[in-house]
């Protein structure tokens, strides 16, 4: 656009703003009134099933792509094909409606043809930019500029071409707005959610928070929600009461490692007017549009942190996991059928909300990284998936992730992963424990985990892991030693075979006595012998004791001694026998000897 | 049936008193054997050692009897490394049924004696292969001074690796095992094995009369040529006085040369 043209739209923009109405907005107001509320919202037009909000009717993702220049990329995910891409400078959310998309480019926005990403026409931008959407017939756009020398917050109504249809000016901080079946709500001073008339830009009613704060919302073709970070209040006409037990309010109870991913942006957040780390923190929940009661979709709502994605129940159990590969998954969304992430790298995957399955899965061909997406697809059906997801593997895929940042996701991981069966479980949780790179705290947790997990199925892994043989020349000794046998002595009483029991004592034996091991290793595979061999392992110690009660560097490990004599003393007489020889007789060092006469009287 | 197999209970109290009255009265200029049995069962470690030595360097079978009941319930390791060690030297293949449990002993020196015994008293191809995989530098030197004296070529590639890793036990072993087919083996550790141990090696293998032949002895006195440290220098040096002026032979010239040559810089 040449400058010539560029400054008679910006004086036409500001003409017509001057001469168009405008209403100015107070702070008090007729709140929480059900019956103007009931009325408002019957001025909605017809709900739609879930579908997207372009006109082409096709599940679409709209990527905007970093690089010198930045591009703007629309991806069919039903065709599994890109549909196109254009340079463009977009430094805001990409908002979407009928025929046109809205992005800020530069100083301006810029009303884009969703067919071909083509400029339709261009609205610029006078003051800060709150933030715009569109509803397909008219762009919504707030901003914040001065009038008097006192802040002002206007919220303005544009045709597609451009055109300013009505303005209001707000004296106090106005959210980014949402266009919801010929309303536009406008959270106002995070206190109250307006609802005007799209045509007119008349406020209709407004509704004042009494519990929570409203920051959020969420549209879609059947349902409105507002809400604050952490839970969500249907827009209908319960919703007039503004407390949550009056209103149709749901929320769900996050673990404390995902508690700071929120239900949605915060629509007075200017950086989250832009895409940015928050939206890879989101809660991703889909609820009744109508009917008594909230109901969360099929009962389960997904956490997407960063790479991760976990399916929970609404009270935070965990149902599956999924760990994207390699990147981030900078958008996400819950588009019914499917949760649908964008990772950086332009994967766009599709994720069973039931199962997290993956159910379908594409590439955006982009010469850059992904900086943010709009994901407009509600109602898009992929393709049920073939292969069942294995949640311990996604789980144990987590918890053994590199990245610093998630080391209480990882801990999360890892005690979602103790709580499930089977006996890849315990091999998972020995994998992390004997991993050299497992943070310490991280270690110790796992470790917690197997030991108080006490699975007899675990046996074949923890066995596994005691037979490494040390091998100077080939470079391998056993690892995490000391963890595994503490697991294998909490085994102590679990319904363990006879067989399983003198495989796991014949490892014991072979590697309590082994001296390459640390005096640590040594106390604990000994404690596993006695606590697994409930008195098939006195023969062992009494031979062990016998051998070593002359060596004062034997002595010296007092724990170990202890225990070794504590477990004979308490076997038949010839048992106490040994040990009473081993208590007197001259050749046995002196601390030695009082530990068995300690034994003995003990016993 | 040996005591260290009746060591449980009682049993073991009896056996302990049983083998010291079994002893016979001490004769004149003779090792007085009751006395050693009772030291060496005794809590004197310093006379336990003692009589250990005496009793295990004995020739009859009677006062080996005595060391061997003791190492069989238990003893300090002073009193284990000197009866293994004299019963070694004795070849008393009498003492293979008390070793097993010191060669797992958790006192690596201990460990190293009866590793020691075992492998000079069986002869244990196994033994000695597995004794290299220690992490006991003490029985691996054990293990490759009698894999170098056996002439284990099975060995080699166990104590390559230990040659990388500097071991000079190893790089003994692997000079007693030399010929020109493990120069050549030897030669392609030069840059990853320390220098020190490669030239150990290769100057063990040049100091064999039967290495190789005289082609194979230039390549070999060139590689050694190339190595850093005194190490290299002494091989060469200890092979040009071992060997004749004459008849000429190239390998010694060339030694010589290197020498010389060092002898003008520093070594």
């Amino acid at each position: 656009m040449s400058t010539i043209r560029w400054f008679a739209l910006l004086v036409g923009v500001a003409l017509c703003g001057a001469c168009g109405p405008t209403i100015v907005h107070g702070l008090s107001s007729d709140d929480n009134n059900p019956t103007r509320l009931a009325a408002a919202l019957a001025t909605r037009t017809e709900a739609t099933a879930a579908a997207p909000a372009n006109r082409l009717g096709k599940p679409l993702v709209f990527a905007v792509v970093g690089g010198t220049p930045k591009k703007l990329v629309a991806y069919d995910l039903g065709a599994g094909a890109p549909l196109w891409s254009v340079d463009a400078d977009v430094s805001s959310r990409v908002s979407v409606g009928g025929e046109v998309l809205v992005t800020r480019e530069g100083a301006a926005l810029a009303i884009r043809r969703v067919a071909d990403g083509g400029v339709r026409a261009q609205i610029p931008v006078v003051g800060e930019l709150v933030g715009a959407t569109t509803d397909g017939e008219r762009v919504l756009v707030v901003t914040q500029g001065e009038a008097k020398g006192k802040p002002v917050w206007t919220l303005a109504a544009y045709n597609l071409d451009g055109g300013a249809l009505w303005q209001n000016n707000w004296p106090g901080a106005l959210g980014a707005p949402a266009a919801h079946r010929g309303l536009v709500l406008a959270p106002f001073l995070k206190q109250w959610l307006t609802l005007l008339d799209a045509k007119t830009g008349a406020q209709l009613t407004r509704i004042r928070g009494l519990d929570d704060e409203i920051s959020m919302l969420r549209v879609t073709g059947e349902a409105a929600f507002f809400g604050a970070m952490t839970g969500a209040t249907r827009l209908d006409e319960r919703a007039a009461t503004g407390s949550r037990a009056g209103s149709t309010y749901g929320t769900v109870t996050l673990p404390p490692a995902l508690a700071s991913a929120t239900f949605g942006r915060d629509h007075f957040d200017p950086i989250q007017a832009s895409y940015s780390a928050f939206d890879r923190r989101r809660v991703l929940w889909r609820a009744a549009p109508t009917g008594e009661g909230w109901r969360f979709d099929g009962e389960l709502i997904a956490v997407h942190f960063f790479r991760f994605v976990f399916g929970l129940t609404t009270t935070g159990e965990l149902r599956w996991a999924y760990s994207h590969p390699r990147v981030e998954l900078v958008a996400s969304d819950h588009a019914g059928a499917a949760i649908v992430g964008v990772a950086a790298d332009g994967t766009v995957v599709a994720l069973d909300p039931q199962t997290g399955a993956v159910r379908a899965s594409g590439k955006l061909e982009v010469g850059g990284p992904v900086l943010g997406a709009t994901i407009d697809c509600d109602g898009w059906t992929p393709p049920p998936s073939t292969t069942t997801p294995s949640t311990v593997t996604a789980l144990a895929t987590i918890a053994r992730d590199r990245d610093a940042r998630f080391e209480p996701i990882k801990a999360y991981a890892v005690a979602s992963m103790a709580k499930l069966e089977g006996a890849e479980v315990s091999r998972d949780l020995i994998a992390l424990i004997v991993d050299p790179r497992t943070p310490t705290a991280l270690h110790d947790v796992v470790t917690d985990l197997l030991i108080k997990r006490r699975d007899p199925l675990g046996l074949p892994a923890m066995l596994e892991t005691l037979s490494v043989k040390a091998d100077f020349v080939a470079g391998t000794q056993p690892v995490g030693i000391v963890e595994v046998a503490r697991a294998l002595a909490a085994l102590a009483g679990t319904a363990l075979s006879a067989d399983d029991q003198a495989k796991a004592l014949a490892v014991l034996e072979a590697q309590a006595f082994d001296p390459v091991h640390g005096a640590p290793a040594r106390l604990e595979l000994v404690r596993a012998l006695i606590a697994i061999g409930a008195g098939r392992e006195r023969p062992i110690l009494a031979r062990e004791l016998m051998a070593y009660r002359a060596d004062p560097g034997f002595a010296a490990e007092t724990d170990l001694v202890t225990a070794m004599l504590a477990a004979l003393a308490a076997g038949s007489e010839q048992d106490r026998e040994t040990v009473r020889m081993i208590a007197v007789d001259v050749r046995t060092t002196p601390a030695i000897a009082a530990l068995a006469q300690a034994a003995l009287t003990a016993k | 049936m040996r005591p260290h197999h009746l060591v449980l209970g009682g049993l073991a109290v009896a056996v302990l008193t049983s083998s010291a009255l079994a002893q016979p009265r001490p004769r004149p200029g003779k090792l007085d054997v009751a006395k050693a049995t009772a030291a060496v069962g005794g809590g004197d470690v310093a006379a336990a050692v003692a009589a250990a030595t005496a009793l295990g360097a004995a020739k009859e079978a009677a006062p080996r009897e005595a060391l061997l009941d003791a190492l069989a319930t238990g003893v300090h390791p002073d009193v284990a490394i000197a009866g293994l060690t004299a019963l070694g030297a004795a070849g008393a293949k009498d003492a293979l049924e008390v070793v097993p449990i010191y060669q797992r002993h958790r006192n690596p020196a201990v460990r190293a004696a009866a590793v020691k015994l075992y492998i000079g008293l069986s002869g244990d191809v196994a033994a000695i292969a597995g004794g290299l995989t220690s992490f006991d530098a003490q029985v691996r030197a054990v293990a490759a001074d009698a894999a170098g004296d056996r002439g284990l070529t099975a060995t080699v590639p166990a104590l390559l690796v230990l040659l990388d890793k500097g071991e000079v036990p190893a790089a003994r072993a692997l000079g007693k095992l030399g010929d020109e087919l493990l120069f050549r083996s030897v030669a392609e550790h030069f840059g990853v094995a320390p220098d020190q141990a490669v030239a150990l090696a290769l100057g063990g293998m040049l100091a064999k009369p039967s290495f190789g032949p005289e082609p194979a002895r230039v390549d070999l006195v060139r590689m050694l040529s190339k190595l850093s440290g005194v190490e290299a220098l002494d091989a060469l040096e200890a092979y040009v006085k071992a060997t004749p002026a004459n008849p000429p032979r190239q390998s010694r010239r060339e030694a010589e040369a290197v020498l010389t040559a060092r002898q003008a810089g520093d070594r």
